[in-house]
């Protein structure tokens, strides 16, 4: 569905500064702003496997290194490795002179058909779990080297915190018995410090783990075979880099020596605002399930546009309403909104002015009062205005004077063929309306034939409930947001 | 919600030139290993990190980057996790910056350890005097490190790393290779690609090209030298490697053998990866030139190269006589450790066994004082690198 709404032609202008298309965006309905995929946090918020759709908890998925248990890729192809049965004859138990059927599993990857057989790994009784582990052989080694580490560093942060300890008793000791000439024992006395030894010293000497430096050889553990001279190569025999480094610890170097690979955990993310730390998507938690707990897509909440019709010197663009609201749109030149930018960050800066006097900084401010404050507000259209001014334009739109008004989303809608006649609209700006969509013209002038490629830009005006109003008894107050779309236009 | 708690283990990663090493503080090895670049798309290649031209460039690709590692290889919340960066001293301060920037500022995470590679392999080791040598992609970096601290007026590095080597590997098979089709006509390769792309360069000298040994290596270079001289030794067998389609490249045995004899060739300046260990030991103090040369650790993808480190220390041993070193070295031995890791992640390894221990807390660079300095200390800084914060520090 993204694919055939992620058109590259109309753009809108996000908040950093970037040119996204709708559906890529956020809209986040506490700063009433536009926010991509770049300028928001991702928190991991479950792990899953994306084979077994099973919810791995975060402290069993760290202890498994992210890995899921029963689940594996083929370390030739990455494809899933499935399972296969077969029936062996093994002497049965009561009578070992007779023979009894088993069943044995082994995998194998449907797409390269590799075998665990050809790695030389004996079938197993059980389905899953029971494939061996590739163990790092130098673990013990490490170990032992992080405990060196560690217990040097203990020491080191102890006598730190000695040193730090004496010095200052001693600035102090010094101080006082010049003052007073008094002698040191007599200070010890006076400050109820003990006679002797220092208060450290009460804590033990953390000890050194020792470990055995390492020995080098005279002899390199990578001498050739002098077969290697006469021998031809199997190419097939030796494993590519990639085949290697997806085993890290192992890193074969034959391909017989190639074993199941755990397949990767996956992560379903939920998405923050930067700014004012409110959740933007929340998926739910079951992996299997589509759907969202919280899902504010720019594509729900803020009006989308495109080219319903091009041509020379005519455009119509096709707008269209997802909102549960319904909506007035204006849809103003750059110049055009630049003056109103300007008027409105001043009587925002006066009101902020008014704010600082009841002496409310913004680091005091949390949630709603800092995305609503007045400073914020004007810092936003700023930020916005001055990005908006760096994109290049070379034609220029004849836009409708009047708001036009776009209903809300209403899935009934589709099936009323009437339109709606009651509005008063001109009728050369808005061709046609349907349900909760209008196609208007907009008639175009290049201003500038240099480059082919035409490229032209509006701001959007409309109206956006903040978020947290919906549940009072009082209507829904809308706040004008302004959100400029770029449309690039190709050689007309 | 203390970031210390033995939940959040850092996060260690090590971005280098070709690969990028990532995984959690006091584990073994690192989760994954990946190439360092732009996953790409069908219209283009991906791109490597390091190829950029702004810095702009290189923020937007290191946000995407590290966007990917945090939530499709290491499953983590950025915000609520250390991280431990293992990168060489000799790493671009351009680089560093952007990469602060991003980590602090794009993903703010709440404090940055750096540590220099070449030291943090030592962790590995337990011992605390060696020379490290590092052989990446890009090129080959060496630093003495003695009683614990990096001798950096002793570095040396040059170009001589797993690029050198395909590069080589590139002009060989442009000169000398055919490429059989169906038919069994053969064709020069010039004519069926005048340029081969860095995925399948790099296939071949993984996979089938090794260092070969010194007197077989001198014998090549008499027999090509002298018209009159010895006969070149006899190659390996030649191997068709699969093009595409039903293309085969001959891969001749002389090519495999002889596309990593760019790394120890002398041209008339005398460098090579032999000349660079000496002349590393001879820029360190008198002293300590014999636990050196005895405390040899090759680390870098590059060294994995099947008899790699075989044939450096015959050549090292061979160059000992030259006339420029004989009367000013006398080595006793050369000895080489053997990490408890594979060469490729060892410097990621120290890192990972540093950051594990109370380090982590009192070294980093907390988040709060970069986003009032805007910058991160360096060595070669000199409002970080005098005696006076040394000491304020500590």
């Amino acid at each position: 569905m993204t694919h055939l709404f992620k058109s590259e032609k109309v753009q809108y202008l996000c908040t950093c500064g970037s040119l996204k298309p709708l559906c890529r965006t956020y809209f986040c309905r506490h700063c009433l702003a536009l926010k991509c995929g770049e300028c928001v946090f991702h928190e991991v918020d479950i792990l899953y496997c994306s084979n077994c759709l099973e919810n791995v908890p975060p402290g069993e998925a760290r202890v498994k290194k992210n890995q899921c248990s029963e689940c594996f890729e083929c370390p030739v192809c990455d494809q899933l490795l499935l399972t296969r049965a077969t029936n062996i004859q093994i002497p049965s138990a009561e009578d070992p002179s007779k023979l009894v059927p088993k069943k044995m599993f082994y995998l194998v990857c449907g797409f390269c058909r590799w075998t665990t057989r050809e790695a030389g790994l004996p079938d197993q009784p059980s389905a899953t779990g029971s494939w061996p582990d590739s163990d790092n052989v130098n673990s013990a080694r490490v170990g032992a080297l992080l405990e060196h580490y560690r217990s040097l560093a203990q020491l080191d942060k102890f006598e730190k915190e000695q040193k730090r300890q004496l010095k200052r008793r001693s600035n102090y000791l010094s101080f006082t018995a010049d003052k007073y000439s008094l002698s040191a024992l007599a200070a010890r006395k006076r400050s109820g410090l003990p006679f002797a030894g220092s208060l450290g010293m009460k804590k033990e000497t953390p000890q050194i783990y020792k470990v055995e430096p390492a020995v080098a050889s005279e002899e390199t553990d990578d001498a050739l075979d002098p077969d290697i001279f006469t021998k031809v190569l199997t190419l097939s025999s030796v494993t590519t880099i990639d085949q290697r480094i997806r085993q890290p610890e192992r890193q074969p170097v034959k391909s017989e020596d190639l074993i199941p690979i755990h397949k990767f955990l996956s992560v379903r993310r939920s998405q923050r605002c930067r700014f004012c730390e409110h959740n933007l998507s929340k998926p739910e938690y079951n992996p299997s399930s589509i759907k969202f707990k919280i899902h504010l897509g720019a594509f729900y909440h803020v009006p989308d546009v495109i080219i319903y019709r091009l041509a020379r010197d005519d455009m119509q663009l096709r707008l269209c309403n997802r909102s549960q609201y319904p909506t007035h749109v204006r849809l103003l030149s750059l110049d055009q909104f630049a003056l109103i930018a300007h008027s409105k960050i001043e009587e925002l800066e006066r009101s902020c002015g008014e704010a600082e006097k009841e002496k409310k900084s913004a680091s005091s401010m949390v949630g709603h009062e800092l995305c609503e404050s007045p400073a914020t507000q004007a810092a936003n259209l700023k930020t916005c205005l001055r990005n908006a001014f760096k994109e290049k334009v070379n034609v220029v739109l004849q836009l409708p004077n009047e708001p036009i008004l776009l209903p809300a989303r209403d899935d009934l809608a589709e099936y009323e063929l009437t339109a709606p006649q009651n509005l008063k609209e001109d009728p050369k700006a808005v061709l046609w309306r349907k349900g909760n969509k209008v196609v208007i013209s907009t008639p175009l002038t290049v201003i500038d034939d240099e480059l082919e490629d035409k490229r032209t830009g509006f701001v959007f005006e409309f109206g956006a409930v903040r978020a947290g109003f919906e549940t009072k008894e009082v209507q829904p107050q809308p706040t004008n947001v302004y959100i400029p779309v770029f449309i690039s236009l190709g050689k007309i | 919600m203390p970031i210390h708690d033995n939940d959040r283990h850092a996060v260690v990663l090590e971005i280098g030139r070709a690969y990028t090493k990532c995984g959690f503080v006091g584990e073994n090895e690192p989760r994954v290993i990946i190439p360092s670049k732009l996953e790409g798309t069908k219209k283009r290649e991906g791109i490597y990190l390091h190829e950029y031209s702004t810095k702009k460039e290189l923020h937007s690709n290191l946000v995407k980057f590290l966007h990917h590692i945090f939530f499709k290889y290491l499953l983590v919340n950025h915000r609520e996790r250390r991280i431990v960066i293992v990168e060489s001293l000799l790493c671009p301060t351009e680089f560093r910056e952007v990469l602060a920037n991003v980590l602090y500022v794009h993903f703010e995470v709440p404090s940055v350890l750096f540590v220099p590679s070449h030291l943090v392999t030592l962790y590995t080791l337990g011992i605390s005097t060696a020379l490290v040598i590092d052989i990446g992609h890009e090129e080959t970096t060496m630093i003495p490190v003695c009683e614990g601290t990096p001798l950096i007026h002793a570095w040396q590095a040059q170009p001589l790393g797993n690029k050198a080597i395909q590069e080589r590997l590139e002009s060989l098979l442009l000169l000398r290779a055919k490429v059989q089709g169906n038919g069994g006509q053969k064709i020069d390769l010039v004519d069926v690609m005048p340029k081969l792309s860095r995925a399948v360069l790099e296939d071949i000298v993984v996979r089938t090209c090794f260092v070969t040994t010194l007197p077989r290596a001198r014998q090549l270079v008499a027999a090509r030298t002298h018209e009159d001289g010895p006969s070149p030794p006899v190659p390996p067998p030649t191997i068709l490697y699969p093009l595409s389609g039903n293309n085969n490249l001959t891969l001749d045995g002389s090519v495999r053998e002889e596309s990593a004899e760019v790394l120890f060739e002398t041209d008339n300046e005398m460098v090579s990866l032999a000349s660079m260990v000496l002349d590393a030991i001879l820029a360190s103090p008198i002293d300590f030139r014999v636990p050196l040369a005895e405390n040899l650790v090759i680390i870098g993808g590059g060294c994995m190269l099947p008899g790699l480190k075989f044939r450096l220390l015959a050549e090292i041993k061979d160059l000992q006589q030259h006339p420029k070193y004989s009367s000013r070295i006398a080595l006793k031995a050369l000895k080489v450790h053997r990490p408890p890791a594979k060469s490729n992640y060892t410097a990621w390894l120290g890192g990972a066994i540093l950051g594990a221990t109370e380090a982590i807390a009192t070294r980093s660079y907390a988040r709060e004082v970069y986003m009032q300095t805007n910058r991160v200390p360096d060595w070669n800084n000199l409002a970080d690198n005098t005696k006076e914060v040394d000491s304020r520090a500590g």
